[in-house]
């Protein structure tokens, strides 16, 4: 490896230092030369010594957890669309398809993100942060397979510049860049995010497919589990009428669904929660409190509710956990540990209230099936208010100590 | 007896450990300095010139604010080398010493009979007195006040320091006089920590009017601070006084004998030292003398004192003003292809990202490297979890540069024991204990 050392040291030399010709892009060189080989920085003050990790380690475990949920999203966009047309769903074919289908949305995610957070890093001489290798793959697996990549170009503009550049990049910024990107397309694309139409990539919906219209299959619906609870009378048993859907248990578990590319597998994101609560990158307390607040919320719901109301409000909490966006949001986005409260205390309160939000939202609100971003997003304003609160009592608890 | 416990603080499993069997070095070595640099809140005025003799007992330097606090040579020698940093802050003085030594007459203090003036008076006298230090802050103690309690350092915790269970084991009645002595300054209660090494300590049962605390054996247990802090917290306005058990056993034997005892039970560590071993020699021994060119190949890094509390030094470098471990570490310098890669086997880490901690190691050879890059805090809430005293160092780094110092004291920052690791498992690489420590200083100079 010292060869390529001493190229890169020649390089930087000849082309970034300051006064030689590409010095303004020295952050992108400094990306590049710190991503293969690590800084020659140490210590020259106490501690002399310093643990192993870094951000680059930390952000790459989110990446390594994500990989269930990329593979299953993978296969499953496959495998809808495959299904719809009622053509063979064998595993080379799906994965095929969904590759196809969802390997463009990442590449353009991480692509146009990884541009500004380049140009950013320029213009401001700061380097190139990690926390953008989640987000740019974080925010493909919130789209549906159909979504336009140029939408996704724009959505992840949004997300880097508005959601965390103009604060000061990453660990600067208050909310969820992914999840801004994705509220950027939800508010401003509907048509292309929501509906019953764009999660499955039927002939009619994607732009590379040349084979005429109306091959679909007969009973063919689209529509995502929680939309078909959110339409079902109260007076119908709701596990029954998803049955008949082929939304059992089972499959909405593994994720064999239509849904976003990444969050319709409840497996996926466990095996990824496991993953980081082990390595310690996500915290147990944000996913255990998202989890008992959807819970709490989805059990009071179903018990006080009465017929008259649709059958979401009946439906179990077990399902509402594992449909729709809610494991994805509560192992991957309510982690991030920059947009969430601070405090060990707070991480509770804050995951607590993403799942009682999100599952008001999804129940109460008769706009949106799914509550998940925009109840991430919302605590996202909150969390630092929750630490304010913590801190405060932490306070007071230490100035009583002293007295 | 009491208990110190508490949730936080980390065991580095850093190579390098010392051998526990002690070597004599106790030649008089041919040069020595008395260092300045890691003397805490001082400002130097130099009372001596280069090339001037000096005998045991005359004054190098006296503390500026205050000066009746001396500095003085134990030593007869000539002033070789006065050494100064950035504006002229005050190093080191070097001495080259004669070959004979009589490490002078000081006086003598019997504890029964003297006054607490007296004992005050003889301390600042003999230059004793800079090797207690106060909390709050962590500096030289105040002659003008007197402390709630003291503190005698009898465990030190950090990595491959020396083991004062094996320095002071079979020392009973030099550390009861020193606590009769120790008596004359407080009337409060003096506390000794206990830590149930492997190594056999000392017989605290045979020593009257000492508090024993039992502490767990994590790093920084040892450290006065954290035992203060969880069991008998200062009020506002209050202060309590440390001092290692091995300089209080200097100063009993100064008080007894009337001669100044430089010498001290060290230990020569880090893994490119290669005779690690415990050794009896004197205080600002040069680092040549003690290590004798036996280190290993490799770019070093020589530090005074623990890799938590040392400071740096040189190849032609001398040890610290009352430091007692010389490491030798491999300096950080080498760059490692796609090191974020790996799965990490040989990586030392607090965070659990790297396989190592499924499948840990009995110690890691470590360098003085960052290990990563600089950045903005991720808020992961690692430093809250080695804190040893319920800090949250995430939110009190930042009050501090935002020189929000009302919110800083709430958040405990006159409660900072300073043990850097906090600093040490950072991600982001942020030096939050240096900036605590700036803040530290901030507050104690505004008062």
């Amino acid at each position: 490896m010292k060869f390529l050392l001493d190229i890169l040291e020649d390089t930087k030399h000849k082309l970034f230092m300051p006064g030689k010709p590409l010095e303004k892009a020295f952050p992108l060189f400094d990306a590049g030369e710190t991503f293969l080989f690590s800084p020659a920085h140490w210590a020259k003050k106490a501690p002399f010594v310093r643990d192993a990790v870094d951000t680059k380690r930390y952000m790459s475990m989110v990446i390594v957890a994500l990989i269930p949920c990329v593979l299953l999203g993978i296969y499953n966009a496959g495998f809808q669309a495959q299904m719809a047309v009622n053509e063979s769903v064998g595993f080379l074919e799906c994965m095929i398809k969904g590759s196809i289908l969802v390997v463009p949305i990442i590449i353009t995610s991480y692509a146009v993100g990884g541009l500004w957070e380049g140009l950013f890093a320029c213009v401001r001489r700061h380097p190139i942060n990690e926390g953008f290798l989640v987000t740019g793959l974080l925010f493909p697996l919130t789209l549906p397979p159909t979504i336009p990549l140029w939408q996704v170009a724009i959505g992840i503009s949004f997300g880097v510049v508005i959601g965390k550049e103009v604060f000061g990049g990453t660990g600067m910024n208050i909310l969820n860049p992914a999840l801004m990107a994705r509220a950027f397309c939800f508010f401003t694309y509907p048509a292309q995010i929501s509906g019953d139409k764009v999660w499955i990539a039927t002939p009619d919906y994607i732009w590379w497919n040349t084979s005429s219209p109306g091959e679909l299959v007969d009973g063919f619906s689209g529509a995502t589990a929680l939309a078909q609870a959110a339409s079902t009378p109260g007076t119908e048993n709701i596990i029954e009428t998803l049955k008949t859907s082929h939304f059992d248990l089972t499959n909405l578990f593994i994720g064999l669904v239509p849904g976003s590319i990444g969050e319709t597998s409840a497996l996926a994101c466990l095996i990824g929660a496991g993953f980081l609560v082990i390595a310690g990158v996500g915290n147990f307390r944000n996913i255990l409190g998202t989890i008992i607040g959807g819970a709490f919320t989805a059990s009071l719901l179903a018990a006080v509710a009465p017929d008259s109301l649709p059958g979401i409000f009946h439906l179990p909490a077990h399902y509402h956990l594992i449909m729709g966006g809610f494991m994805f949001g509560a192992v991957f986005m309510s982690t991030d540990p920059v947009s969430s409260a601070a405090t060990n205390t707070g991480k509770w309160v804050y995951g607590f209230l993403i799942g009682v939000v999100a599952i008001i939202i999804r129940v109460v609100n008769p706009a949106y099936p799914e509550g998940m971003m925009l109840a991430i997003l919302f605590m996202n304003i909150f969390a630092p208010f929750i630490d304010y609160w913590v801190i405060k009592a932490h306070m007071k608890r230490r100035k009583a100590f002293h007295e | 007896m009491l208990r110190s416990e508490f949730r936080g603080g980390y065991n580095l499993k850093i190579g390098g450990r010392p051998e526990q069997n002690l070597e004599q070095m106790l030649d008089i070595p041919d040069t020595i300095a008395v260092k300045a640099q890691d003397v805490p809140g001082l400002k130097a005025l130099v009372k001596v010139r280069e090339g001037d003799k000096v005998k045991s007992g005359d004054v190098l330097w006296v503390h500026k604010p205050d000066h009746r606090i001396q500095f003085v040579s134990p030593w007869n020698g000539t002033v070789q080398e006065i050494k100064r940093g950035k504006r002229r802050v005050l190093i080191e003085i070097i001495l080259k010493l004669d070959k004979k030594q009589d490490f002078g007459k000081f006086g003598t203090i019997n504890p029964d009979s003297a006054s607490e003036q007296d004992f005050v008076n003889y301390l600042l006298k003999t230059g004793m007195w800079p090797f207690f230090k106060s909390m709050p802050f962590n500096v030289m103690a105040d002659p003008e006040q007197r402390p709630r309690d003291i503190y005698i350092v009898t465990t030190d915790l950090e990595p491959h320091c020396p083991d004062l269970n094996y320095v002071l084991a079979g020392k009973e009645q030099k550390l009861q006089q020193g606590v009769k002595l120790l008596r004359l300054l407080t009337r409060g209660n003096i506390f000794v920590s206990q830590c149930k090494t492997s190594t056999p300590g000392p017989n605290w049962n045979a020593v009257e009017d000492v508090r024993v605390v039992e502490i767990q054996p994590t790093f920084p247990a040892g450290n006065p601070a954290v035992i203060s802090f969880h069991v008998a917290p200062l009020r506002r306005n209050e202060c309590a006084w440390t001092i290692n058990a091995q300089d209080l056993l200097a100063l009993v034997d100064l008080t007894e004998s009337g001669k100044w005892n430089p010498a001290r039970i060290m230990t020569v560590a880090g893994s490119l030292a290669k005779r690690r071993r415990y050794i009896e020699t004197y205080l600002g021994s040069s680092v040549s003398h003690i290590l004798n060119v036996d280190v290993e190949e490799g770019e070093k890094t020589y530090l005074s004192g623990g890799v938590f509390g040392g400071i740096e030094t040189q190849e032609d470098g001398y040890l610290g003003f009352a430091s007692t471990s010389l490491h030798v570490l491999p300096t950080g310098s080498q760059r490692e292809f796609l090191r974020f890669v790996w799965p990490g086997l040989d990586k030392y880490s607090f965070s659990r990202t790297f396989l190592s901690s499924l499948f840990p190691q009995d110690e890691y050879k470590m360098t003085t490297s960052f290990q990563g890059e600089d950045r903005a805090c991720i808020q992961c809430g690692h430093c809250e979890e080695v804190c040893p005293i319920d800090i949250k160092p995430q939110f009190l780094f930042k009050a501090v540069m935002a020189s929000d110092y009302d919110e800083a004291e709430g958040l405990g920052l006159k409660d900072c024991a300073e043990c850097g690791l906090c600093t040490y498992v950072c991600p982001s690489k942020i030096d939050l204990s240096g900036i605590i420590h700036d803040g530290l200083e901030e507050i104690r100079k505004e008062g």
